[in-house]
């Protein structure tokens, strides 16, 4: 199963994900110009969330045990046997949200306007997934997740070495509270 | 998903950027395709223009995110002030020497011009450049008055001689292809609006090299002694052009893209400039592009030579193509396909900048041809037309592409003194429903118009355009 990674190091919060997933895969012209005219406006599948520290584009981790799937009424929440991915069917969906309020991470949206719920589903049907082909610094990645602990360890290693480079080679800095 | 395109309906000079590739270079081509998707917020004209430092705030098309500036400024307000300053850029690119120089229109085009002044709130001048400035300085402005500013800085641009006109008389011989550049002798190209003195100089050289050399212009009108330089190629095969190996040494203005350096430098092409080089051209001799890959056409350098071409032609009117190459748009595609077909019409089409210099390598220009369509100076031809022709003889005025901010505001000066008018790549005013219409209606009020597409436009919405005068 692939999924989508962030690295929060990279993103500087442009929102370009935002624009060109609503675009892909909310519009029915395609191109940003003329989805922007559309009625009903077209919404994006995943949300950039932080500040001026930091920020991030957050969307669906397709839960390995998706509370989603659980809670979902009518079964329109269904995990796609080929992909792995969990994904809205959207004529069984009725818009009852509890999919939106059973979600760990906040990533399934209400669409009031085109009564579904929205969430990522990676662009499984599509050779490369809309958010991750705009990204211009390459801020979000599609990774296998048998590579994702790879992946990790990696993050933890290098964020390790700068740990033990900025202490002198502790590792790790005790604070004294009591200053 | 938007995707790139073909990127030259040339065949040679497809031949040109798979060359290039093999080679291992990267043109703007590639620089291009990176960039892609572009900024989204810009292309619709929904991230801020305000100077302030508080920003820049982006306003969410989607309606999911802000929906307003820090200072609350809306939509409507950041589409109008971001026109306003593209509009401001295209003023300053047409002022030479600020604060002396004051607009001035053809003695046919007064009338219009008044009449647009008195709706647009009074005499345009220079200070209308100020006010703009000072206006996008803080969000104070309602978009009606953005707009009105907008159209008055559009009609000074059209009213400002502009740097890089050609002079203003009578007619010039035009060479423009790949094969201007000669099979034999030193080969010498100049792009980027380098001094007359360095063009002629240039000529004299190589006109004095045994073999005779050339020198060319590279997507440039540049006049050297009286006499149009031969073109080489339009401005977006520049590039294409420099990494062919056909030329022997280049020399840039100060307007040159900083890409062409890192090019010359990468390919070794020497980059010559007033102080140096000339000695060297002489020394080298190279093997250029066949001969007969070059068109010949008129310039016809002033309203009354449009008009008088217009009178021994007999068409049932003038349609004008104008602008520069874009990315947007295949290179030539609109021109080639635009030119025959107006044609085919009745039309009598004339040609300028990069759009004219498709033209003429499509060979619509050569004197065998039937109706020749005539070239027209490059910054001031849409104008001569319209002097020439009338707004109810030019039946369009097409803009195929926009490369600087004064192509903007002179497709809107235009309109605004009555003519029609379309811009074939998108404009950033798509996210805001309102600010189009309220451009529309002052241009109609006007008695213009001013179409432009949500997408790069084909040649069939073009002509359905022109069609429906």
């Amino acid at each position: 199963m692939k999924v989508i990674v962030a690295r929060v190091d990279r993103c500087t919060g442009c929102r370009t994900c935002e624009l060109y997933c609503a675009t892909e895969r909310g519009s029915e012209g395609k191109t940003l110009l003329q989805a922007v005219q559309e009625t009903p406006v077209p919404q994006p599948r995943l949300r950039v969330e932080g500040g001026p520290d930091a920020s991030l584009p957050v969307q669906c981790r397709h839960c390995l045990e998706a509370p989603c799937l659980d809670a979902c009424l009518t079964g329109a929440l269904v995990r796609e046997e080929a992909h792995g991915m969990v994904h809205v069917d959207e004529d069984r969906c009725i818009a009852c949200w509890t999919c939106v309020m059973f979600c760990p991470y906040g990533v399934i949206f209400p669409w009031p306007d085109r009564k579904f719920a929205l969430k990522c589903d990676r662009c499984m049907h599509m050779e490369t997934s809309a958010c991750v082909d705009v990204c211009p610094t390459r801020a979000l990645e599609v990774v296998d997740l048998a590579e994702l602990d790879g992946v990790s360890a990696e993050k933890r290693k290098a964020a390790a070495a700068l740990a033990i480079a900025v202490t002198d080679g502790k590792g790790a800095v005790h604070l004294d509270l009591a200053d | 998903m938007e995707s790139i395109h073909v990127k030259t309906v040339d065949p040679i000079g497809q031949d040109l950027l798979r060359g290039a590739a093999a080679k291992g270079l990267d043109l703007g081509w590639e620089r291009y395709e990176r960039l892609q998707p572009q900024d989204g917020f810009l292309r619709i004209g929904l991230s801020c223009a305000y100077g302030c430092l508080q920003g820049p705030c982006r306003i969410d098309p989607f309606g999911r995110g802000a929906t307003e500036g820090i200072c609350g400024l809306d939509r409507d307000g950041m589409v109008a002030a971001s026109l306003l300053r593209l509009c401001l850029y295209g003023a300053l690119e047409g002022l030479t020497e600020a604060n002396s120089q004051e607009p001035s229109w053809p003695a046919e085009l007064e009338p219009a011009a008044k009449q647009a002044e008195g709706v647009l709130g009074g005499d345009v001048s220079v200070e209308d450049t100020f006010l703009a400035a000072k206006q996008l300085s803080r969000p104070g402005a309602s978009p009606d008055d953005l707009l009105r500013q907008v159209l008055r800085l559009s009609l000074l641009t059209v009213g400002l001689p502009g740097e890089g006109a050609l002079p203003a008389a009578g007619r010039l011989s035009c060479r423009a292809g790949y094969g201007a550049i000669g099979e034999t002798g030193p080969a010498v190209g100049v792009c980027g609006r380098p001094t007359p003195k360095l063009a002629a100089a240039l000529r004299d050289a190589t006109r004095a090299s045994k073999p005779r050399g050339q020198v060319v212009a590279l997507g440039e009108w540049i006049v050297a002694d009286g006499e149009l330089l031969p073109i080489a190629c339009s401005s977006g095969e520049v590039e294409a052009v420099l990494s062919a190996g056909w030329l022997d040494a280049v020399a840039l203005g100060p307007d040159a893209d900083p890409a062409l350096y890192k090019l010359c430098e990468s390919i070794g092409l020497p980059v010559l400039d007033e102080a140096n080089g000339l000695a060297r051209l002489a020394s080298k001799s190279t093997r250029g592009p066949d001969a007969s890959q070059c068109a010949e056409g008129q310039v016809l350098c002033s309203a009354e030579e449009v008009k008088a071409e217009l009178a021994s032609k007999g068409a049932g009117g003038l349609a004008v193509l104008a602008g520069s190459d874009a990315p947007q748009i295949s290179l030539g595609w609109l021109p080639t396909e635009l030119a025959p077909a107006l044609e085919a019409k009745g039309l009598q089409v004339a040609a300028c900048g990069d759009a004219g210099l498709w033209v003429a390598k499509a060979g619509l220009t050569s004197p065998d041809n039937k109706r020749p369509a005539p070239l027209l100076d490059p910054l001031r031809g849409p104008l001569d037309a319209l002097t020439a022709a009338g707004a109810e003889g030019v039946k369009g005025i097409c803009f195929t592409g926009l490369k600087a901010s004064r192509d903007l505001a002179v497709a809107l000066g235009l309109s605004a003194l009555g003519a029609r008018v379309s811009v074939a790549t998108p404009l950033p005013l798509w996210g805001s429903a309102c600010i189009r219409d309220l451009l529309n209606k002052k241009i109609g009020a006007l008695g213009g118009t001013f179409a432009h597409w949500d997408h790069p436009a084909s040649p069939d919405e073009i002509l359905t355009w022109f069609g429906d005068s």
